[in-house]
């Protein structure tokens, strides 16, 4: 039998089952990159405004790690650099998680054994994934670049821009690829592509602060950089792109032809024979499944935190440059220093991110449910409240951490350039706490849901989160009227550190987060399990 | 208490699908008791419904004297489940949940722990997710016997089982029936069931259709006679209780009913018998003429036809 038998029909079956998560987040990487084309123009209207940004961030060490420079200065020049950064690790994401999901996910779940019994040969689960991440790259390189002509941007640039997103995707398909042939589970497996994803990102960062080209040349995000889209439109970066793609290819094939199906290359590790003298709860059991999630992205949010703390001075002077952009400021409670203006801000969009911790977080009580591994707690001397509080505990607790993680980022970082660590530590560390009642209303909307309808809770949740996302941008870019904000409970917690910190919005909201919590649980106890 | 579990007309519907439609259930203290019925009969419904994990549409529901919906916590303190698909966190490892289960019910005895280990021949320190079916089965299976818990529920505890680990299986369930503790065991092996139990449970389509000790169901069910007559077969043809029947001479072979075999035996001596075979039905005849509606609904078939009469 060929080895790539039956790929066809994987294929349809990729497509059949993320028919709406592929269009979300490809498509998210589009959007990404043609809004901004959109809000750039608008926001830099002028040569000498652009030229001014263009030697403010060039000089800027944060601005150079975290993007890179920006090698023109027409606004098709800065959208380039504005969404080059974000759209290349989006895509990345997107192709890692996709193939990842496809290969080992579904091998994993025994789902593959099923198949393999079937007319489908052994190199065809990865061919159909890598081929489903390829073309979804090639499409939205194409949506990206007919998305840029559509606003008047040269079309070689816009063209050679798609291929410049694409291209990252192409190379984290590979590499995701041969990740997933390593290890016998996917979650380990995203987590090394992933890794390799952050210590690449990582060397372009370096490369761009040093400036030094030999060392850009170590990451592939160094090779996309380098077809500066609307600032020469270089092709010949894709051949290494392409050559190393084959490459990555070349050695999946080769490891998933030496392997047996379910096994990883790479030798499964042994666990504890005893348990923890701890782990006797079932609260210690949602802190032990909970933890390694709650990890990351403390760890991701305090990185963050400290990235925006040493951003904060020229980001506040380029916002106060703007007029579009200090409308903003001033809507969180305007005044003070400039730079709290700007971390009023970053808070209160960061809080709305860290709410996607909380949400997934509070999605494992469903997923424990539909497993079979909450049937195994429950049928022990554990009522339904005290397993559920176990992880809604644990859920309340990690988003004030994954906050304050962002607050200490900030304070530190900001505060080490004022001289003033301590003060400003603190400052930002009650800035995003304060943030931890509109996060809980947030989670407890998935809460009410899975106790009344358990199958509706991610969607629910997840819509509530966009609802909020959208008014924002509604009123950020579409200058819808700002009042239309008050339905979200992000607009409700005050604007520190800029306006004054007032209790009673905190004491309501946490009277909703906490009434939405007790209807779901109340319902929880009525309702059949499994 | 003499009953341990005690269930009566319990009816459950999800959505449009009939999955218990008036069950019986009575469990005494100290059996094993075997809970037979083809898949998709309501089995794990019931036992879900006993774990308080669903609540029944209608009927009672007694289990360890209280009731399984509202006192679930504190009737679980006495009872440990092993299901059929025995899923482990994959992170976690075998030891880990084993512990875990063990301690939130109260105290682990290690040396109880350690002795089951070593007889399911299961390595503690392989994480969930690298355990075969089988071993994923014992790990539950010695969470729960390690426990001291009064009551075992067992759901196919063992479909997943090599035939030497079976062994091992019914040996141990042996030592907690000595230990007087009480069973309730849903199975497809029927010869487990055979071995195991004391009193058995059939049940179709939600409803019980048969329920007692192996003898007492053999009682009621057919007895298969071979026999040679010193002189032709007399008319039986139309006898009430006799099924079956083939006659070739002197010879004849027949199915009785318990009641019925008494009345057959008289006529038979009347002519004289050179030989006789009786043989009770095994469980697997007795759960298979349950189910031979079902069996000729789904194609047509003359043994059947004829066994039906």
């Amino acid at each position: 039998m060929n080895t790539l038998t039956g790929t066809g029909g994987l294929i349809r079956l990729i497509l059949r089952r993320d028919r709406v998560r592929l269009p979300v987040w490809y498509g998210l990487v589009a959007l990404l990159v043609i809004g901004v084309a959109g809000s750039v123009a608008a926001a830099f209207p002028t040569e000498e405004a652009r030229q001014a940004f263009l030697h403010t961030t060039n000089g800027d060490p944060t601005q150079l790690m975290m993007i890179g420079p920006i090698y023109d200065s027409s606004a098709a020049g800065l959208t380039a650099w504005r969404v080059r950064g974000q759209a290349a690790l989006l895509i990345a994401l997107a192709s890692l998680f996709l193939v990842i999901r496809s290969t080992r996910g579904e091998e994993e779940a025994g789902r593959s054994e099923l198949l393999g019994s079937t007319v489908v040969g052994r190199h065809a689960a990865l061919t159909a994934a890598l081929t489903v991440a390829f073309a979804a790259g090639l499409v939205t390189a194409l949506v990206v670049a007919l998305g840029l002509m559509g606003q008047g941007l040269p079309a070689q640039g816009s063209l050679v821009m798609g291929l410049s997103v694409a291209a990252a995707g192409w190379v984290f398909a590979a590499l995701a690829g041969l990740a997933a042939q390593l290890t016998e589970s996917a979650r380990t497996a995203a987590g090394l592509a992933a890794t390799a994803m952050a210590i690449l990102y990582a060397v372009r960062a370096v490369a761009d602060l040093e400036k030094s080209s030999w060392v850009s040349w170590l990451s592939p995000f160094g090779w996309t950089q380098r077809m500066r889209p609307f600032a020469g439109d270089h092709y010949w970066p894709l051949l290494p792109v392409i050559g190393l793609t084959l490459l990555l290819v070349a050695a999946a094939y080769r490891m998933s032809a030496r392997r047996d199906l379910g096994a990883g290359i790479l030798p499964a590790r042994l666990g504890r024979a005893e348990a923890a003298p701890g782990l006797r709860t079932s609260l210690a059991l949602a802190w032990r499944l909970q933890r390694g999630t709650l990890l990351s992205w403390a760890v991701a949010s305090t990185a963050f935190g400290a990235g925006l703390g040493g951003a904060a001075r020229s980001a506040a002077e380029q916002l106060n440059a703007s007029e579009a952009l200090r409308g903003l400021i001033e809507r969180m409670g305007g005044g003070g220093r400039p730079a709290d203006g700007f971390f009023a801000f970053v808070i209160y969009l960061m809080s709305q991110v860290i709410t996607i911790y909380a949400i997934q977080a509070i999605l494992r009580l469903r997923a424990e449910e539909t497993s079979g591994h909450a049937d195994v707690i429950l049928t022990g001397p554990i009522g339904r409240l005290r397993w559920a509080g176990g992880h809604l505990a644990v859920v309340a607790a990690g988003s004030a951490i994954v906050l304050a993680g962002l607050g200490l980022g900030m304070g530190l970082v900001y505060g080490l350039s004022t001289g003033d660590a301590g003060g400003e530590i603190a400052r930002m560390l009650g800035a995003s706490l304060t943030r931890l009642p509109s996060v809980l209303v947030l989670a407890a909307i998935p809460v009410l849901v899975y106790g009344l309808l358990p199958r509706l809770a991610a969607v629910i949740a997840y819509v509530a989160l966009g609802l909020c996302f959208v008014l924002e941008f509604a009123v950020e870019l579409l200058h819808a009227d700002p009042s239309i904000l008050t339905v979200s409970p992000f607009a409700q917690t005050p604007g520190l550190p800029v306006a004054e910190f007032t209790v009673t919005p905190l004491i309501l909201l946490t009277v909703v987060a906490t009434s939405l919590t007790a209807v779901g649980l109340a319902a929880l106890r009525r309702r059949d399990l499994g | 208490m003499a009953n341990m579990i005690s269930a009566s007309g319990l009816v459950k519907a999800f959505g449009r699908t009939q999955a218990l439609d008036g069950l019986d259930l009575t469990v005494r203290a100290g059996e094993v008791h075997g809970f037979l019925g083809p898949n998709g009969a309501g089995k794990s419904t019931t036992i879900r419904i006993l774990l308080g994990l669903l609540r029944q549409d209608s009927g009672t529901a007694r289990l360890l004297d209280g009731d399984p919906w509202r006192d679930a916590t504190a009737l679980h303190h006495r009872l440990a489940y092993v299901p059929g698909d025995v899923t482990l966190w994959p992170t976690l490892s075998g030891g880990e949940a084993i512990d875990l289960l063990g301690r939130m019910r109260g105290r682990i005895d290690p040396r109880r722990r350690a002795e089951l280990l070593d007889r399911f021949e299961l390595d503690p320190r392989k994480k969930g997710r690298a355990y075969s079916k089988g071993n994923r089965q014992k790990v539950a299976l010695v969470a729960a016997l390690s426990s001291d818990a009064d009551l075992l529920i067992l759901d196919e505890p063992t479909s997943g089982l090599d035939p030497l680990m079976e062994a091992v299986f019914q040996e141990s369930i042996q030592e907690e029936r000595r230990k007087g503790r009480t069973v309730l065991l849903s199975s497809h092996i029927l010869a487990e069931v055979e071995a195991l139990c004391d009193r058995v449970s059939i049940i179709r389509h939600g409803r019980t259709v048969e329920t007692g000790t192996l003898t007492e169901l053999r009682h009621l069910t057919r007895t298969s006679i071979t026999a040679e007559l010193t002189g032709p077969v007399p008319q039986l043809a139309g006898s009430a209780g006799v099924h079956s029947l083939w006659t070739q001479g002197n010879r004849l072979r027949c199915q009785v009913d318990g009641d019925a075999l008494d009345a057959l035996l008289r006529e038979l001596v009347k002519v004289g018998v050179r030989s006789l075979v009786s043989q009770p039905p095994t469980l697997e005849e007795m759960f298979l003429r349950h189910y031979e509606d079902d069996l000729s609904g789904a194609g047509s078939n003359g043994k059947h036809a004829v066994a039906q009469r």
